[in-house]
């Protein structure tokens, strides 16, 4: 549906510096399935997600939709942003403060001009068609579109007195009404309140799966990503590091800057004593021998970086039977209501564990410490 | 890329304005238009944009460089090149009092008019003063005040021979001298300073407004009193604005004639504007020395500019427009409020009532006399009867609304898309275009008006004496302006507001009418209002560019001081500015009623 290949995306800054926004960017991304660029903010994630909208002009590289290329630095393809028949929703929502509710959505279908040949038929209309559809025509399918998003009461209001979450859906629902080929979202959830985050963040999921509609998704909010994606691709620096499902890239993270930034993490640094292809592995760490499970080819004396999910780090007051056990002693610990983080020091290295609130270990108090093998994910150190 | 940056834009009345979209209108292109029609309608708009901009903003000063290397033309003798220009005006000692006297001249008026400005904007913006709201109103009373209306009035209220002002108090204190004379260079700045007072009043409350209130909060909360907040966060955030009114003040008190004409000339008190008008005015006209006495005037302004726009690009990333929480929490003056509300009156009493009572004052006379209850008897309508007999007055009153008019619109309309390729663009050479655009800034009106001309005497287009000559030099003169209203507002649009347009499928003239457009629509309307009071006014292009079929008001009331007929101008004058308050009052109604904030 989506291919990107070898995207080259760079910009002179205020200072006429070349930013390398996107270095050497490609993924694929099947029809109808949500595809999600997570990083932190410089990353170029959103770089790339612009310059599949058209919006920036890639030094190198090809983007193609549904095998019709809309850019190509090879064979010179540039195709203009309001030519690509994508829909977009922008960080700010970019709502026209001047037009009511009804006008913001109603404006791809009064400018939509010849040349978009990327719509697809879908519940609001048609798709597909080269001509301006009829008055009444856009105000059926405005109005179904608002419906959708539930402003269908609103849409005479001016689109200035939207709340955030009002203004967000109304973003929505001018990329949909057009339906696009491929809808783009840069950071819709970002500007709104940690609840109502929440809701959208299961409305957007519910739409995207109800309409099918193939979709580009920016954040840095490593929970909205797994959330949200049928695939995550982590970038950093310009380059994606890693693409995979949202459970393998919390669970087996391919570099310790993915194990880090999406969720939280404990690193146990380690060098590698005894590789055993039946019985696992056994390294070396700054608190004693850890057994992992792990596929990975290693070579004895390697050094390497375990990292283990504070979820997956068990804690029992009393000693619990199998080996990867330390005692430790509660350092600190916050209520968090759902979970109780406990930092827990185990000789100089203090581990987060998240347990359940049943959990009451005083602070001061001495608490064992259990590693699964197959919890523990080694990362090369580079 | 993950920073939050809202830029919602405040709610304003809405409505379909004349840009706006009024419902569903048709889109630009037919729907099987192909892609290169649409195309191209770009490139002719930005093209003829730029072409325009280059024509108008280079042509003055090619000319103005060619003059000042030719010798006079008369009957007798072609025009021939020549460095006698500069050697005339740079060869004695009394062009350097000449430069002097224009800089102290300049920057006296600068500073004085941007500590009234500045004060009564933060008074305005900032404190509780009671009644500032009647005050915002009252403050721009004075811009429909001509220059020229303004100076006679001062010289009325305050010439040591006959101002009433001096004559009330040497009756008061017994004085034998005049107490204040008008006809001196404190004075010269006293007129100028309080006539541009209400433009530093407007920059300046632009600016406190733009600014994010939280910003002074948090330093109110970090325990800073009034001036420590007023002095470290809000003059250094405001900095860049403070700058750039400073600037245009300069440039407009260097440039400024009516004051240095009737106020410097008989005292001696020569500046750069006086000189150029005595050199054209002599017999040969010396467009030569007119010229490279311009010449220096063109590079101080051209510094002055250089260095400004340097500051506002530093003054770019205090770029604080947010829509968030604009509702800036005012300084609570206790007692001092009151004091803030005298000064206000007094301000208006100085810039309005008193020039315009005097004015009213001698209208009603047969004579000019000093009010006196002798002079109460006379009082007569006489001055009026002769206003509205004067010939060609109906022709003189459209030729001044059909000027400003258009001017105020051609200009606006050029504006946006300039401003637009030098704010919104990346193209190369944009900066180039906001030069040549702002170029005729650094033009006082009279060279101006020289230049243009001699172009036009000189490549005849069949323009020459007519109304459309006029016409140019009043878009070449004001388009400065009205790029820095439309660029003041584009800078506010958020580029997704416009590229979210692009996404949803629009061509850029579809976006460009229907997304930006209405958006700058404030500015504009704001710039519009502006370019057409000061074409209304203007005075020192026209001066020498009329044709008796082509006269405007504000020459007309020239003609009639140089004749000495001050009743009659008074007359004159008094019309002028009750007409031209009544514009001004629609115009604010009609912004009001399509989106023009306050």
């Amino acid at each position: 549906m989506l291919a990107v290949a070898g995207l080259f995306t760079e910009y002179p800054n205020e200072r006429g510096e070349i930013v390398k926004a996107a270095q050497d960017v490609s993924f694929t991304v099947a029809e109808g399935q949500l595809f999600t660029l997570l990083g932190p903010s410089g990353c170029g994630k959103t770089t790339t997600l612009r310059s599949i909208a058209g919006l920036e002009r890639p030094r190198a590289g090809e983007i193609s939709v549904n095998g019709r290329v809309v850019f190509s630095s090879a064979r010179r393809v540039f195709v203009a942003p309001n030519r690509r028949g994508f829909g977009m929703v922008f960080q700010s929502y970019a709502i026209w403060p001047h037009m009511t509710v009804f006008e913001n959505a109603a404006f791809p279908l009064q400018v939509r001009g010849a040349g978009l040949l990327t719509g697809r038929p879908g519940p609001f209309g048609p798709g597909g068609s080269r001509t301006r559809p009829s008055r009444s025509d856009i105000r059926d399918r405005v109005m179904r579109v608002l419906h959708a998003v539930q402003l269908g009461e609103l849409a005479e209001r001016e689109a200035t007195k939207l709340s955030g979450g009002q203004q967000q859906r109304l973003a929505l629902a001018r990329a949909l009404v057009m339906e696009p080929a491929l809808l783009l979202l840069d950071e819709p959830l970002s500007n709104l309140d940690a609840k109502l985050r929440e809701r959208m963040r299961f409305e957007l999921k519910r739409l995207q799966r109800e309409l099918k509609i193939t979709t580009v998704y920016v954040t840095h909010d490593q929970s909205e990503a797994l959330a949200l994606s049928r695939q995550i691709a982590v970038m950093n620096e310009g380059r994606i590091i890693q693409i995979g499902t949202p459970r393998d890239i919390y669970e087996r993270p391919a570099s310790q800057f993915v194990a880090d930034f999406v969720g939280n993490t404990n690193f146990i640094d380690g060098v590698v004593r005894v590789v055993n292809p039946s019985n696992g592995v056994c390294i070396r760490t700054e608190i004693g021998d850890l057994q992992v499970q792990t596929d990975q080819e290693l070579r004895v004396d390697e050094r390497v970086a375990i990292s283990v999910r504070p979820e997956d780090v068990e804690l029992t007051e009393a000693r619990p039977p199998g080996g990867n056990v330390w005692e430790g002693r509660v350092d600190q610990k916050v209520f968090l209501g759902e979970s109780v983080d406990f930092q827990v020091k185990v000789g100089t290295r203090t581990l987060l564990s998240r347990r359940h609130p049943t959990l009451r270990t005083k602070v001061g108090d001495a608490i064992f410490v259990q590693l699964n093998p197959e919890k523990c994910v080694v990362l090369k150190v580079a | 890329m993950s920073t939050v940056t809202t830029t919602t834009r405040r709610p304003g009345p809405g409505g379909p304005g004349p840009f706006g979209p009024g419902g569903t209108e048709p889109g630009f292109a037919a729907p099987d238009a192909r892609i290169d029609v649409r195309f191209d309608w770009k490139w002719v708009v930005i093209g003829a944009s730029v072409v325009f901009t280059v024509y108008i903003g280079v042509i003055p000063l090619a000319f103005l460089l060619w003059q000042s290397f030719r010798t006079p033309q008369t009957a007798a003798a072609e025009a021939v090149f020549t460095l006698g220009n500069y050697a005339a005006a740079y060869g004695s000692g009394d062009t350097f009092s000449l430069f002097l006297t224009s800089l102290q001249f300049a920057s006296g008026t600068a500073v004085f008019a941007f500590a009234i400005g500045a004060t009564l904007a933060w008074m305005n913006e900032r404190t509780n003063t009671p009644f500032k709201t009647v005050f915002f109103a009252l403050s721009l009373i004075p811009l429909v005040i001509p220059s020229i209306l303004f100076t006679v009035a001062w010289i009325f209220l305050a010439s040591p021979q006959i101002g009433i002002i001096n004559l009330v108090m040497q009756g008061w204190l017994g004085l034998e001298e005049p107490l204040f004379d008008v006809y001196s260079l404190p004075g010269m700045i006293w007129v100028d300073g309080l006539h541009y007072s209400p433009m530093a009043f407007l920059l300046m409350s632009a600016a406190f407004r733009a600014m994010d209130p939280s910003l002074e909060e948090s330093a109110t909360m970090s325990g800073a009193g009034i001036f420590q907040v007023l002095r470290r966060v809000t003059l250094r955030l405001t900095w860049p604005a403070i700058a750039a009114t400073i600037l245009i003040l300069f440039v407009r008190s260097i440039e400024s004639f009516e004051v240095p004409a009737l106020l410097g000339l008989p005292s001696g008190i020569v500046v750069f504007t006086a000189a150029i008008y005595q050199a054209v005015h002599r017999y040969p006209s010396q467009i030569g020395l007119a010229s490279a006495y311009a010449l220096a005037l063109l590079i101080i302004t051209t510094v002055g500019v250089y260095f400004v726009s340097r500051l506002s690009g530093q003054g770019s990333k205090y770029a604080t427009m947010t829509g968030k929480g604009f509702r800036p929490r005012l300084i609570d003056l206790g007692r001092w409020r009151w004091l803030t509300a005298a000064i206000f009156i007094v301000y208006f009493v100085l810039i309005v009532v008193l020039p315009f009572a005097v004015l009213l004052w001698s209208s009603f006379q047969r004579f000019y006399a000093v009010p006196s209850m002798e002079a109460l008897q006379n009082l007569t309508l006489d001055p009026y009867r002769f206003i509205l007999a004067y010939p060609n007055l109906p022709r003189t009153v459209l030729n001044s609304v059909m000027l400003s008019f258009g001017a105020a619109t051609v200009v606006m309309l050029v504006a946006s898309v300039i401003c637009w390729i030098v704010v919104k663009t990346k193209y190369p050479g944009r900066w180039l275009l906001d030069n040549v655009a702002s170029l005729p800034i650094v033009f006082p009106g009279l060279v101006l008006g020289l230049s243009i001309m001699i172009f036009y005497l000189n490549v005849d287009v069949g323009i020459y004496g007519t109304i459309w000559i006029m016409l140019i030099a009043y878009i070449t003169r004001f388009m400065p302006y009205g790029l820095r209203y439309s660029t003041t507002s584009m800078v506010q649009i958020h580029k997704e507001l416009e590229e979210s347009a692009a996404m949803c499928g629009a061509s850029w003239t579809t976006t460009f009418r229907r997304v930006i457009l209405p958006l700058l629509k404030p500015g504009l309307l704001a710039g519009w209002i502006y370019v057409m009071i000061v074409s209304i006014r203007e005075l020192s292009t026209s001066i020498l560019l009329y044709s008796p079929d082509t006269q405007v008001i504000s020459i007309v009331i020239w003609e009639l001081w140089e004749n000495g007929q001050y009743v009659e101008l008074s007359a004159l004058g008094v019309l002028f500015i009750i007409s031209l308050f009544m514009l001004v009052m629609v115009a604010q109604w009609l912004g009001r009623r399509y989106g023009v904030k306050e």
